[in-house]
């Protein structure tokens, strides 16, 4: 374990980190203006729907915090990217009542699609509102619609866009409650859970780097995928085995990681399950060319992490490491942990043979 | 990507060659039968908490210098330049630490001519270690030797870190 080293991971990871949504921090602050300001929105579109209904008749929804940011993963994109926030409405209504998912979808999209300075976009799981700025896309804010008051008392997401097939518009069942406190209290020590989380913050900038400019047809993982994973994988290394004292090592934590993501697929093809209900396999949607391309990429970060690890030189191991996690990974100057000499050496001319 | 290559130093410490001068040493392996010997002057660091040392630099053959299939003469002029302008550049941190060369066989082993010149550096160069750093780059492996100021010649063995 190297001191020197350990720092350049907690800056690296005060650099990329979101901080708390609920303190003030100023990209965080607009995104909640901005979330607050659509869910009042939503709010006046079904209170104006309900009027002249019966009590029953009522559609009404609660909505929460959902991904990285109700999970405290979230990474802050590289090259001024697009921030995003995750929300999760729940309506009260059975989806058997509703045989088709985007008649309820439309509504949240009717609701929302009211201003000029937003764009609201169809997308298969959510609806999504862009916020733009000169043309570029600067934030967004992704509503999950859930049905939530079905018979087996189950959460039921509503997929699919109004131009999607048939099959394509259903309710898919979904736990993003349970997914966030799974993921919030898998440990209990807070040492342990910090590197966790910071375990899944380091992935998740190193797909951005690793990936960059390219979409999910190249083996781009998704923040869930790197979740998922690290969550089957991680173990945490915080203490010293034998003195029992606190000793947080990140690069060997990280490295363990990614070599048991490795190891679990070296004779079979990658997969992981959502470790909440419905269980499904968060590779399924790859193609085998798009695994090879992740686990390759994969293969890499393992072989870097491990020179790293091997070499004595912090300037180098960082080096390596800056080489892989991108350009927020500190490097340490050679200068600052060098031995300074009072003159150069001289030397002769001399042979070999 | 080459690896770092390492050495267990007599006491404790270590010497690192590191990845990008492995790369460049091997570029001047005497694989063709045609290939002349090169060599250099060796640059590194002293790593303050642990005193391990680390070579991050050499220099490489001048036109002024002498290259045959068996022989290499390096003059002392454009190499001590690039010792001095690195000393300075590195905030004093960066000085030399000894030689290298190649040899035209597999795993390689000094000759006389090479231990005659490391004995002399050690008694008459005014050093920056207390002991000469020698690299030999043969077609199969590289070796270390040091030589210490009673003319001792060591040949070191590779670290498992």
């Amino acid at each position: 374990m190297n001191e020197q080293i350990q720092k350049c991971f907690r800056d690296f990871h005060d650099k990329i980190r979101i901080k708390d949504l609920n303190r003030e921090e100023e990209s965080n602050k607009i995104l909640r203006e901005k979330r607050d300001i659509l869910l009042n929105d939503i709010k006046t579109y079904f209170d104006k729907k309900n009027k002249d209904k019966e009590p029953e008749e009522k559609i009404n929804f609660k909505w929460f915090n959902q991904g990285s940011y109700a999970m405290y993963t979230g990474v802050k994109p590289i090259d001024d990217g697009d921030f995003d926030i995750d929300v999760a409405i729940v309506l009260n209504l059975n989806k058997d009542d509703y045989s088709n998912s985007t008649t309820v979808k439309k509504w949240i999209f009717e609701a929302l699609d009211t201003k000029a300075n937003r764009t609201v976009l169809w997308k298969k799981p959510c609806i999504t509102v862009q916020y733009t700025k000169a043309g570029e896309e600067k934030y967004h804010v992704d509503f999950a619609i859930y049905a939530g008051e079905n018979e087996d008392g189950k959460y039921y997401l509503a997929r699919g866009k109004e131009t999607s097939v048939t099959a394509e518009k259903r309710w898919d069942e979904s736990s993003p409650k349970e997914l966030k406190e799974k993921i919030n209290n898998k440990f209990q020590e807070s040492e342990e859970r910090k590197q966790f989380k910071r375990i899944i913050k380091f992935l998740k900038r190193w797909k951005e780097e690793k990936f960059k400019g390219e979409n999910s047809g190249t083996g781009k993982p998704t923040g869930i995928v790197l979740t998922a994973l690290t969550y089957k994988h991680f173990s945490p290394c915080v203490k010293n085995n034998f003195t029992n004292e606190i000793e947080v090592d990140d690069l060997d934590a990280l490295l363990y990681t990614v070599t048991q993501i490795n190891n679990s697929s070296i004779w079979s093809e990658i997969e992981v399950y959502l470790p909440v209900s419905p269980y499904n396999n968060l590779f399924s949607e790859m193609t085998t060319i798009q695994m090879d391309m992740f686990k390759e990429k994969l293969i890499a970060l393992k072989t870097n992490l491990e020179e790293a690890q091997e070499n004595i030189d912090p300037h180098e191991a960082t080096k390596l490491i800056h080489k892989v996690l991108g350009k927020d990974f500190p490097v340490i100057e050679k200068e600052a942990i060098s031995e300074r000499s009072s003159r150069p050496a001289v030397t002769s001319s001399g042979e070999s043979a | 990507m080459c690896k770092a290559i390492r050495f267990k130093l007599p006491g404790n410490g270590i010497l690192q060659i590191n990845g990008d001068v492995i790369k460049e040493l091997s570029m001047f392996k005497q694989i063709e039968s045609e290939s002349t010997e090169a060599g250099g002057v060796i640059l590194g660091r002293i790593l303050k908490e642990t005193n391990h040392l680390i070579i991050d630099e050499i220099t490489t053959p001048f036109k002024s210098d002498i290259r045959k299939r068996f022989y290499f003469k390096r003059r002392k002029e454009s190499h001590q330049k690039i010792v001095d302008k690195r000393w300075k550049e590195s905030d004093k941190t960066e000085n030399y630490f000894g030689e290298w060369h190649t040899h035209a066989e597999d795993n390689p082993t000094p000759s006389y001519v090479d231990k005659d010149d490391w004995k002399r550096r050690v008694k008459r160069d005014k050093l920056f270690l207390d002991f000469l750093v020698s690299i030999i780059v043969g077609r199969e492996s590289i070796e270390v030797w040091l030589t210490d100021e009673n003319e001792k010649i060591i040949k070191l063995k590779k670290a498992n870190v």
